[in-house]
């Protein structure tokens, strides 16, 4: 018995001590600014680091979609709401649930907004499981995304204190102004027929939800248009599921023209990504519904917050709608 | 789902061990069994059938040739000398046929799935040859997983009921799980029923020590596949699709680093496998005895993917020594030819089959075949030429076990077999030549270090795989000198050992090379 309990206590104290190391090294090689230089993967998407403390109101989290059809800025200068997009490519709910986590350590957003496209990311079951645990190490344990980066850290970073000085104008969005119109046939077919959400993918969504509610965050499900990536059968998987979650969906894929939007203008890519007027009208129809459901100030007069209209203006120059 | 894999290592060989531990004694082989089968699903689907009929095959026959076993058993009881001769050659012709058609069954799976497209291109390029225009229909199949590795497990399974060596297993479940044990499907170490079902079948309690062991061997292989391996593999990949791009400086050591990755992958997969196995008690045949340390390519051979070679050995080389047609010429040697020639003769006609088949079984193409008989003809050479080459040692009075004589052969036995290994990765035999011809024609020693880190490997990467290559080294030497390293650890004091442990896991977290920036790296023995 004494053996066993002898054993036990070395198999936890092995274990300690390895967790102790991992921690150790991610604190280590994590990058120390969210910079490219510093090292961080997709600084546009963690630009919210520099931002402020606890200064957005809405952090946009998914996948291309959300990053190239939602627009900031627009938000800012038609509502005077603060929101970060958070968007990287091919992006699973798992990966954004970690991205989730990264952003409530150091903003507070009273409203987050999970772009849904990610639900249908191509992967088989165990792919996902894999990206499920992926994500999970990564956002817990820095050195197993960042683990690289013992080629270039240098002695003295390596127990150097974060510093973000990253500045993304856009905040999150990538703008486009290349315009390259789908003109084939409508893609939002009414039908019954609903497509399948993946079990993993419900389970990392769940989670999502849990934390916002856990912390008195309005959550929102979005679905920016998309010809080539959506379809009805995607929609009402999504609307049944959102519905049995509680949670509000907008599928801006369906009655396009309360927004005035026009395939023909307002891609970027043939029908798969928006460009900067795409995202213009999607942005400003949002900001109405958020503005009527959410309790959301607008800081455009508010001193604190004058390097949005710095960043506003800068944003205009590059987006030519 | 690849064994280096979070998949793999946390969710599926976590949870089997887990559910195996907490199962009674009497139902753990199926747990065993079940995630045998659901590893197999998520690898390769519907393919599981040729599994089953494979696995239906051989414990078919086995029942068949037991039957037939206990029918001459009964009959032959009172029967005269003569009669008893006679029914026992009639038997002898049942129990052949029975195991005629079961291989036929089970190759024929192989070859038709792994060698169609191969026999079809063949038999194309004849009847262009013959200046006919064929047109024959393109055929590839997807390769069930381990099929190369399962099949020769079932053909030695029916082929030592045939000779006698164990009676059939009568319990379906026992072959299955031989079969298809999850660690060694892919990769093998192609197992032995004697050693191995019984193992496998009888459950067994959670062990503290084998389960430490296990993981420490898991851990081990990891270091060896995702440090040094998959890293090697930026440069020998990069070279090897463009050779013609780099001087034969950096083509030579593309070759060397092809070397240490095939070793570095293989070993450390069965590293894996073997620990793996560990955790539930089962120990497992081991595939790799230091082969860099051979002094010979014959002994090279011993050493490296050893059950291959056993398998080879006892069921190729012995089959066709022991066939009459090979007594006749074995006869016709001895009487017509010198004691030494006569001895040679006969067992280099054996070793033919034996290198072809080593060849023909690693892939369905020219290349592999080249790359058997390429070992075929050095041991020829060496098995021919060793009277001259005592002679001359002897006349020049060297001690061929001198440390100097005997490192210089274990150089050459390793430069060889990185020839072998070039011929091997090339993608075509022509491809080959050129890169062999480029190392001696453009060979430059002053632009050696410039043109090797342009290759994708920075100065970092080549300090990991040197380091890590060291530690092989080092670990191989002390095993090579019989010091039993995990022993040794073992019997050190806890800081150190914890220390050592912890070093190489955090070693593979760090240094690992996975993640942003690599290309995922299947195992290529995997792809038998």
């Amino acid at each position: 018995m004494k053996s066993g309990l002898k054993k036990l206590i070395r198999v936890f104290g092995f274990t300690a001590l390895l967790i102790a190391l991992v921690i150790s090294s991610s604190y280590m090689l994590a990058p120390k600014d969210n910079t490219k230089e510093g090292g961080i993967v997709n600084p546009s998407a963690n630009g919210f680091f520099s931002e402020p403390k606890g200064t957005i109101d809405i952090s946009v989290i998914g996948n291309s979609d959300a990053y190239s059809g939602f627009s900031p800025m627009e938000l800012w200068n038609g509502y005077g709401y603060t929101a970060y997009v958070s968007g990287e490519g091919s992006q699973t709910v798992a990966q954004a649930y970690s991205m989730l986590s990264k952003v409530l350590k150091v903003q507070t957003p009273k409203v987050v907004i999970l772009e849904t496209d990610g639900f249908f990311t191509k992967s088989k079951v165990v792919e996902n499981a894999a990206k499920i645990v992926n994500a999970s190490l990564g956002s817990s344990f820095s050195v197993f995304q960042y683990h690289d980066r013992w080629k270039k850290v240098k002695i003295g970073e390596l127990f150097k204190k974060p510093h973000y000085t990253g500045h993304c104008a856009p905040k999150g969005q990538w703008l486009s102004n290349d315009v390259k119109g789908y003109n084939g046939k409508e893609y939002m077919k009414k039908t019954d027929k609903s497509a399948e959400i993946p079990l993993g993918t419900k389970h990392s969504a769940e989670a999502f939800v849990k934390t916002c509610r856990d912390k008195n965050i309005g959550v929102l499900f979005l679905e920016l248009p998309s010809q080539s990536s959506w379809n009805y059968k995607k929609h009402n998987a999504v609307k049944k599921y959102a519905d049995e979650l509680g949670v509000t969906f907008i599928d801006m894929n369906i009655d396009r023209e309360r927004f005035d939007f026009n395939w023909k203008t307002d891609t970027r890519d043939g029908g798969n990504h928006l460009n900067s007027k795409g995202a213009r009208k999607c942005t400003l129809f949002l900001g109405k519904y958020l503005e009527e459901k959410y309790n959301l100030t607008d800081h455009r007069k508010d001193k604190k917050y004058s390097r949005w209209n710095e960043d506003f203006k800068d944003y205009s120059k590059n987006a030519k709608i | 789902m690849s064994y280096t894999s979070y998949n793999y290592l946390l969710l599926f060989l976590g949870s089997v061990l887990i559910i195996y531990t907490a199962m009674p004694q009497k139902l753990k082989w199926l747990v065993l069994l079940i995630s045998s089968y659901v590893f197999y699903l998520i690898s390769s689907g519907r393919l599981v059938v040729f599994l089953v009929l494979t696995t239906a095959a051989v414990y078919f026959a086995g029942i068949f040739l037991n039957k037939i076993n206990d029918s001459f058993a009964i009959a032959k009881k009172g029967l005269e000398k003569a009669d008893k001769k006679l029914l026992k050659a009639n038997i002898a012709w049942q129990k052949r046929a029975v195991v005629a058609v079961t291989l036929f069954i089970i190759f024929g799976f192989l070859l038709v799935l792994k060698y169609s497209g191969f026999f079809i291109s063949s038999a194309q390029t004849v009847l262009k040859l013959l200046h006919l225009k064929p047109k024959l229909p393109f055929v590839k199949f997807i390769l069930p997983l381990g099929i190369s590795y399962y099949t020769l497990q079932a053909a030695g399974y029916i082929i030592d009921v045939y000779r006698g060596k164990y009676r059939a297993s009568e319990n379906f479940a026992k072959v299955a799980l031989f079969l298809s044990f999850f660690p060694q499907i892919v990769e093998g170490p192609i197992g032995r029923f004697d050693l191995l079902a019984d193992q496998l079948y009888c459950g067994h309690s959670f062990d503290y020590d084998r389960f430490t062991q296990g993981i420490q061997r898991i851990v081990w292989g990891l270091f060896k596949k995702m440090v040094i391996a998959d890293r090697a593999n930026i440069l020998v990949s990069e070279v090897f699709g463009n050779y013609n791009k780099y001087s034969g400086g950096v083509i030579l050591l593309a070759g060397i680093l092809y070397t240490v990755q095939i070793y570095a992958e293989f070993s450390g997969c069965m590293d894996i496998v073997i620990g793996s196995a560990q955790l539930f008690g089962v120990e497992m045949s081991e595939n790799f005895e230091q082969p860099f340390f051979s002094k010979s390519v014959n002994e090279f051979w011993r050493r490296w993917h050893i059950t291959l070679g056993a398998w080879l050995r006892d069921y190729v080389f012995y089959s066709v020594s022991l066939s009459k047609p090979f007594m006749k010429l074995s006869r016709y040697t001895k009487e017509h030819m010198s004691e030494q020639l006569g001895a040679l003769v006969p067992a280099s006609f054996a070793l033919f089959f034996t290198w072809f088949g080593i060849g023909f079984w690693h892939g369905a193409g020219v290349k592999y075949i080249i790359y058997g008989l390429y070992y075929y003809a050095i041991m020829m050479v060496g098995m021919y030429s060793e009277p001259l080459v005592a002679k001359a040692f002897q006349t020049l009075k060297i001690n061929r076990n001198s440390l100097l004589t005997e490192s210089l052969r274990i150089i050459r036995t390793t430069a060889l077999v990185v020839v072998g290994m070039m011929l091997f990765r090339a993608e075509t035999v022509k491809i080959w030549a050129g890169m062999m011809v480029k190392i001696f024609i453009s060979f430059s020693a002053a632009t050696l270090l410039k043109d090797s880190l342009s290759c994708g490997m920075d100065k970092h990467d080549f300090l990991i795989v040197a380091l890590g290559v060291a530690v092989i080294f080092a670990v191989s030497l002390l095993k090579e000198k019989g010091v039993k390293i995990r022993e040794s650890l073992a019997k050190q004091k806890l800081p150190v050992r914890w220390a050592v442990y912890a070093c190489l896991a955090l070693s593979v977290i760090i240094f690992g090379a996975y993640g942003i920036g690599y290309d995922a790296v299947d195992f290529i023995y995997g792809q038998f």
